[in-house]
Order: C-alpha cells, then sequence, then structure tokens
C-alpha cells in the first residue's frame, strides 16, 4: 500500500519526467529513506518496480549489443542547396578555350552517423553520407530524378569508420585513431582541404602539454593517410617482362600504394577570455607511385620535359594520381572581441609553399602548357587570410556568423584532389575572395547564403594545373553562389 | 518398446532443469560470495540437513545474468541491477525482485608501511581517475601510485566508481583484479599500493584502512551513513523469493544469521 501510495505522489508531484529519464527515481527515494518515510527495503522494491515499467517502455528497452558499452551518441544533417556554378576558361586553355558554363541546381545532403563509447578509454565513430556519383569530395548530390527512374548519382557511403583509443598506454596526452576519420590536423578545411574528405589512415595526437603555463598550450599530431592502395597485380610471370613499379603487363599497370603524411605542432596561448591566439606549423609529403620525381614521365617518343628525365609507359593518369606534394604550410588563428556586444571575432590565415612544385610541372606540362626551367617553383604558394564575426557566439537560435575570405593558390602549390570542390572549380591556379553568412533560425535549423569568387593568377598554363589532381578546367573566372537550409539532429 | 521408453526417460532426464529441489544455486558476488554466504550455508545446512548448495562467486553481473537466464535460485549482487538488465529480464519473462541481505562499506585500503593515512573524497577520485600520480600530491613519500580494482563484472567496481569517483573511468594504468582478496594480497606486497574492498576483507594481513573524509569504515557509520562509501546488498530472486530461497533468506535475517553477518564484518541489515 505504502509503495503504490508513494508511487502515485510522486505522479502527482510531476516527477515523472524525472522517473522517466532516471528509470527508477532513484534520488527522490533516497531522500525518501533518508527521512524515514521508507526502510531501506521498501525504498528498494519500489525502485525495482519503477525501473521493471520502465524496462517495459522504448527507451528502457533499448540494448546494446555489448553489456558494458558504455554509451552511444546518434547524430545527423540535412542539406537542402540551391546553387549558381558559372565558369569561364581561360583562353589559353586547350580546351574549350574562353567556353563559359552556366549552371544552376537543387542538391541536398544528408549524413547519419553514430559516436561509441567504450570501456578502456576506446571510442569509436561510424558515419553514412550521400555522395553523387561516388565523388570523393562531396557529399552532395542532385535533385532533379523527378519521377525518374534510374539517376546513377544517388549513392550513400560510409564516411566515418575509426576507432580511437584515448590515453593510450595509460599516457594521458596519447590519443591513437585509426580507420576512416576527420582531418585531426588544423588545417583550414574550408578551402585548403575540402571538408567532404575523410583521410583513410592513421592519427597520432599529442597533448595537450603546458610547459610554462596553464595559458600556454603545445600539442602535436601526426597522420599518414592512403592516397591510392593499387590493385596489385599478382599473376605476373617473374621471368617474363614483368612486375616492375611502373610497368605494364597484360595491360594492367602495376602501381605501388601512394600515401601522404601530415605533421603538426599546435601552439596557443590564451592572453584573455576574449583573446586566443594558435599558430600550427606543419608540413604535408606524399610518397609512394606516381610521384613525377619517383618515376620516368611521358612517353619515349613523345615531348617531354626537357630537363633531362628519361620516359617509360605506364604513367598512372586522373584524380588519382598523388599530387607532388612537399609542402610547408603555417596555419594561424587569434579570437579576438568585437566592437559589437556579444560577438566575437576570429581572424585566420594559411600561407603554405610546395618545394615538390618543380616536380609537379616537369610531370604534367610534358603535353600542355609552359616547359622551362623553373616552371614549378614560381607557383608554388598559396595562401589565405579571412576574419569571422559570430554573434552570440555562433550558436543556438538567434545566432549568427559572417564570413570574409581572401585566397591565393598558385599552380603548384597544393593538390587539385584536396581543395574545396566550391573553389575556383576545384583546382588550383586562382585568387579571389568568398563571403558567407548564416543565421541560426532554431537551436537546429539554420540558414546559409555563400558567395566565393575567383580568377586565375596565370592564364596560359593550359591544361596542366587541370592535371594536378584536380577537376579538369582552367578558369578565367568562377562566381558560386550557394543558399542552403541546414538542420541538425 | 521398453527401449524407447527409457531413451525417452534418458533424455527428458539429460534436458531437466539443473536447479534441483532440495538444492540451493547462489551466483555473483565476489563480495558476498568468497566468505559471508558459504558461512551462511554452512550454518543452514547445519539445521537443514539433506540442503545442498551451489555457490559461484565470479561477478555480480554474472548473479543478475543467472536469474535472468534462469541458472540460479539466488542472484547476489553487491550493485543494484541496470536498468538494461531489468529490461532483459523482462523480455523473458523474469520479474528482478531484490532483497537487501546486508549494508557494506568500501574499504579504501593501503600497504601498511604507507605513510598516508586519511583522504578526501576528492582525492580518493583523483587517485583512482589517474589525475594524481605520485604519493607526493596526498601528502605522502613521493612514488608512482599503483592502482588496484575489481574487474568490470563486479558489483563493487561499479559501485566504487559511482560512490566515489563521480562516475568517472578508472586510471588507464589501473590493474584489475578478480576479487576482493586478490586486491588485498596485492596491495600487501605493494608500498605504492592503493585499492579498495568491502569490509569483511579491510582486515587482511600487511595493509591499513584509510578514512575517507574524516570517516572511517564501521558498522555504526555505515548504519549511520557518515561513512561516505556505504551501499546496500543484495540477494535477487526471480518474483518473491519462495520454497528453499525464501527458507534460507529467511534464515539470513534470523539472529543467527545476523550475527554470521556481524561476525564477517558486515552490517545486518535486520
Amino acid at each position: 500500500m505504502k509503495r503504490k501510495f508513494v508511487r502515485w505522489s510522486m505522479a502527482l508531484l510531476g516527477m515523472t519526467s524525472q522517473v522517466k529519464a532516471e528509470g527508477d527515481g532513484g534520488p527522490l527515494i533516497d531522500a525518501l529513506v533518508k527521512k524515514g518515510v521508507l526502510s531501506s527495503q521498501e525504498g528498494e522494491e519500489i525502485r525495482a518496480d519503477m525501473l521493471g515499467d520502465y524496462s517495459a517502455t522504448p527507451g528502457g528497452m533499448l540494448q546494446f549489443g555489448i553489456p558494458n558499452m558504455k554509451g552511444v551518441k546518434l547524430y545527423g544533417d540535412a542539406r537542402f542547396r540551391y546553387e549558381i556554378d558559372n565558369r569561364t576558361k581561360n583562353v589559353g586553355s586547350n580546351s574549350g578555350m574562353g567556353q563559359t558554363q552556366d549552371r544552376d541546381r537543387n542538391r541536398y545532403r544528408l549524413r547519419f552517423g553514430a559516436d561509441f563509447l567504450f570501456s578502456d578509454n576506446f571510442k569509436g565513430g561510424i558515419r553514412l553520407a550521400t555522395t553523387g556519383g561516388g565523388d570523393h569530395n562531396s557529399a552532395n548530390s542532385d535533385f532533379g530524378t523527378g519521377v525518374k527512374s534510374s539517376n546513377t548519382n544517388d549513392n550513400i557511403r560510409a564516411d566515418l569508420i575509426y576507432l580511437t583509443y584515448s590515453n593510450a598506454f595509460g599516457l594521458n596526452w596519447l590519443e591513437l585513431t585509426a580507420g576512416r576519420q576527420l582531418l585531426g590536423q588544423n588545417i583550414v578545411t574550408s578551402w585548403t582541404w575540402d571538408s567532404d574528405i575523410n583521410p583513410d589512415g592513421g592519427l597520432v595526437k599529442l597533448g595537450d602539454f603546458h610547459p610554462f603555463s596553464k595559458d600556454f598550450t603545445v600539442g602535436g599530431t601526426s597522420g599518414i593517410y592512403t592516397w591510392m592502395d593499387w590493385t596489385d597485380n599478382n599473376y605476373v610471370n617473374p621471368g617474363g617482362s614483368g612486375y616492375s613499379g611502373n610497368s605494364t603487363v597484360g595491360g594492367v599497370a602495376n602501381h605501388n600504394d601512394s600515401w601522404m603524411v601530415i605533421e603538426q605542432v599546435d601552439l596557443s596561448y590564451k592572453f584573455s577570455n576574449s583573446w586566443k591566439a594558435r599558430v600550427s606549423p606543419g608540413y604535408v609529403g606524399s610518397f609512394g607511385d606516381s610521384r613525377a620525381d619517383n618515376q620516368s614521365l611521358g612517353t619515349t617518343s613523345g615531348t617531354g620535359y626537357t630537363g633531362g628525365y628519361t620516359a617509360t609507359n605506364g604513367q598512372p593518369t586522373g584524380l588519382n594520381d598523388i599530387a607532388n606534394l612537399d609542402v610547408f604550410f603555417i596555419d594561424a588563428q587569434v579570437d579576438t572581441p568585437f566592437f559589437l556586444t556579444n560577438t566575437t571575432g576570429k581572424l585566420y590565415g594559411e600561407y603554405g609553399v610546395n618545394f615538390g612544385a618543380e616536380g609537379a610541372a616537369r610531370r604534367y606540362d610534358a603535353t600542355n602548357g609552359i616547359k622551362g626551367n623553373n616552371v614549378g617553383n614560381a607557383r608554388n604558394q598559396f595562401g589565405l587570410v579571412g576574419y569571422q564575426i559570430l554573434g552570440n557566439k555562433g550558436k543556438g537560435k538567434g545566432a549568427w556568423v559572417f564570413d570574409a575570405t581572401y585566397a591565393y593558390y598558385e599552380a603548384y602549390s597544393w593538390s587539385g584532389a584536396l581543395i574545396d570542390s566550391d573553389w575556383n572549380g576545384g583546382t588550383l591556379n586562382g585568387q579571389g575572395f568568398g563571403l558567407k553568412a548564416t543565421y541560426n533560425f532554431t537551436d537546429n535549423i539554420s540558414g546559409t547564403v555563400n558567395w566565393r569568387h575567383s580568377n586565375s593568377i596565370d592564364k596560359n598554363l593550359g591544361n596542366s594545373v587541370a592535371a594536378v589532381g584536380g577537376a579538369s578546367g582552367d578558369f578565367s573566372k568562377t562566381d558560386l553562389i550557394q543558399v542552403d537550409l541546414n538542420w541538425k539532429f | 518398446m521398453k527401449k524407447t521408453i527409457l531413451s525417452v526417460l534418458l533424455a527428458a532426464l539429460a534436458f531437466a532443469p539443473s536447479v534441483k529441489a532440495d538444492k540451493l544455486v547462489i551466483k555473483g558476488s565476489d563480495t558476498l560470495g568468497a566468505k559471508l554466504v558459504p558461512q551462511l550455508a554452512e550454518a543452514y545446512k547445519a539445521k537443514n540437513p539433506g540442503v545442498t548448495f551451489e555457490i559461484a562467486a565470479e561477478g555480480s553481473t554474472t548473479g543478475i545474468a543467472a536469474i535472468t537466464d534462469g541458472t540460479a535460485d539466488i542472484g547476489m549482487s553487491s550493485r543494484r541491477a541496470k536498468s538494461t538488465e531489468m529490461a532483459l529480464a523482462s523480455t523473458k519473462g523474469v520479474k528482478m525482485v531484490p532483497t537487501i541481505v546486508a549494508f557494506d562499506g568500501i574499504a579504501v585500503i593501503v600497504n601498511s608501511a604507507n605513510s598516508v593515512s586519511a583522504l578526501t573524497k576528492r582525492q580518493v577520485e583523483q587517485i583512482f581517475t589517474g589525475d594524481v600520480t605520485d604519493w607526493s600530491a596526498v601528502g605522502g613519500t613521493p612514488g608512482k601510485i599503483s592502482i588496484y580494482t575489481r574487474n568490470t563484472a563486479s558489483g563493487t567496481y561499479a559501485d566504487f566508481k559511482e560512490l566515489a569517483m563521480s562516475k568517472r573511468d578508472y586510471a588507464g594504468t589501473s590493474q584489475k583484479m578478480a576479487g576482493n582478496e586478490q586486491i588485498a594480497q596485492e596491495v600487501s606486497k605493494n608500498p605504492a599500493g592503493i585499492g579498495y574492498v568491502g569490509m569483511a576483507y579491510m582486515k587482511a594481513p600487511g595493509v591499513k584502512v584509510l578514512s575517507v573524509d574524516g570517516s572511517l569504515p564501521s558498522k555504526s557509520t555505515v548504519q549511520g551513513h557518515s561513512y561516505p562509501l556505504h551501499r546496500p546488498t543484495f540477494f535477487y530472486t526471480n518474483g518473491p523469493a519462495s520454497g528453499l530461497a525464501k527458507s534460507f533468506i529467511d534464515f539470513v535475517f534470523s539472529a543467527d544469521g545476523a550475527k554470521i553477518v556481524e561476525q564477517v564484518g558486515f552490517v545486518a541489515a535486520k
């Protein structure tokens, strides 16, 4: 009788939401036991009854496959986008000189993921995302199939599959991650590294250390990522013309795998609650098959670079070519106050120099573009600077963000396969600006307007820049306008 | 025909429930099952000849699971059943009913040569989570702290995490032991060791008990709740206890049973 009375009383007093959240009304029952209203045994019986009732609800029936899993977080986001994408090719281009593209389309993106928290400092994550036609650096698919029955562009792929070991081996400054993961380094992702590209590989994260004061933080990351894992040809006659790196046998090209390393040190200092600065110097290097300085170029009787390279067949081509990257870069950000109340600002910038640029230029100007000494070294720098204003800290209903950026990417300074596909048609050899504004209608729904404009730096490089692992094209001008409606769940 | 009947009978016996009417199967908590329940069982058998016991103490989680899958009459547990365990039991038509069998305090123990004799609850959390790794940080002789804990099947492991660690994770360097006696043994051998055990195991040789927030675990501090790391311990049954299980539980609450509970080092529930 007393048990029923207590349970009804809790319901009448509006405590059911707490009971539902906790399942057994723990703290309330503890209080009643402490007050002497219930004996300890009565308290336990009521707890068990309430937990039993809760377990019959959908929330209570939720079970994990592994009993000791500590938690799961489900999350996702969806986006509708209207896009205008206009491009004009350089008159020096080897194809489509001076031609223009005027395109508009409606696009969508859907991502759904789960983060898992295991015992013993392990956590993992998976995420599925839409993709248009297998494009590795875009999670967007196009609307417009209507009632059409076939559309090869509506695909779903796994864009995150990773496992992380924190406090690895009992060291609270060491974290290891393996799998397809978010980029762990501080590279300004919306420009230099397309945010849809989640690399496959391993990351070691060190830090945070506070060597001089708690306001000064030092950390570092070291990542090794797959660029291309080629299908090896194992069925080669060892006595024949056979397998040897770049050779072709029976029409099948044999290649060694290609990799990329990214090393970075993060140094940050907190001057005050509103002033913080971070500087992150780093290095990006590519190695493996198809780097120009690791293989011969062109054809035995082709045009090739006159600087003394020999040539063989079997050079891989296309987006899968690993770029010649020996990039030393520095990434920086300063958080500042802003003169409007309840706003903050971020000044950010990035500068990089690619010491592998000359090899890239030699490789790709075999049939096109400019030949001669020092072609690459003269076009091996990139940089950007921008300022971002956040209203209401950029989070929650009513918050807003305004962002203005100037960017400059020379022809052989980086990789077109990594650069944001929404910048300069996804290619290098471009300079210009971007303006972006976001407003949160609710805590979960926001709208964004984005405009990016670019002009080419060199107008007569031909298609050589197209072959630097980027999309086909050499644009004198591009304008991209995107209007998004985003929601998170 | 006879062979067929015999085969059917043998098959029926082979698949008969393993729990027999004159045998009590008790599984679960090491805290209860290593000392207390075996001594209670011996005393009960002395009064009830013909009754046998099967006792397995491999952790509270195994005791709760055994009630759910019907392989035990009583599941011993030093922690409350989780909502996921209750849900699983419910899907199998099992109603988990708890009975508080005794109250206990979780004693924090160190090697008897350790100069530290008292810690705050915050310091206990800092040590066991790995925030503090050297004895000098808590007033002891400089040296790396060696942490000994129970394994994840243990109710004491879960209780200590909730009562002393604000539900934070154990330090990655902590070493997991199968039972209270093993923890006491390791701490007694390691001058830098620290661990936790139920009150029934805190008088092991070579260890000493630390006060937590100025209070040592004892019958009065556990009953009065002044010792911060106190907890009830349970027998779980499928529905209200009946038959042999009820008879045994009634014995635990009798004067003879309560005397054994107190002698072993627990606090009698009734």
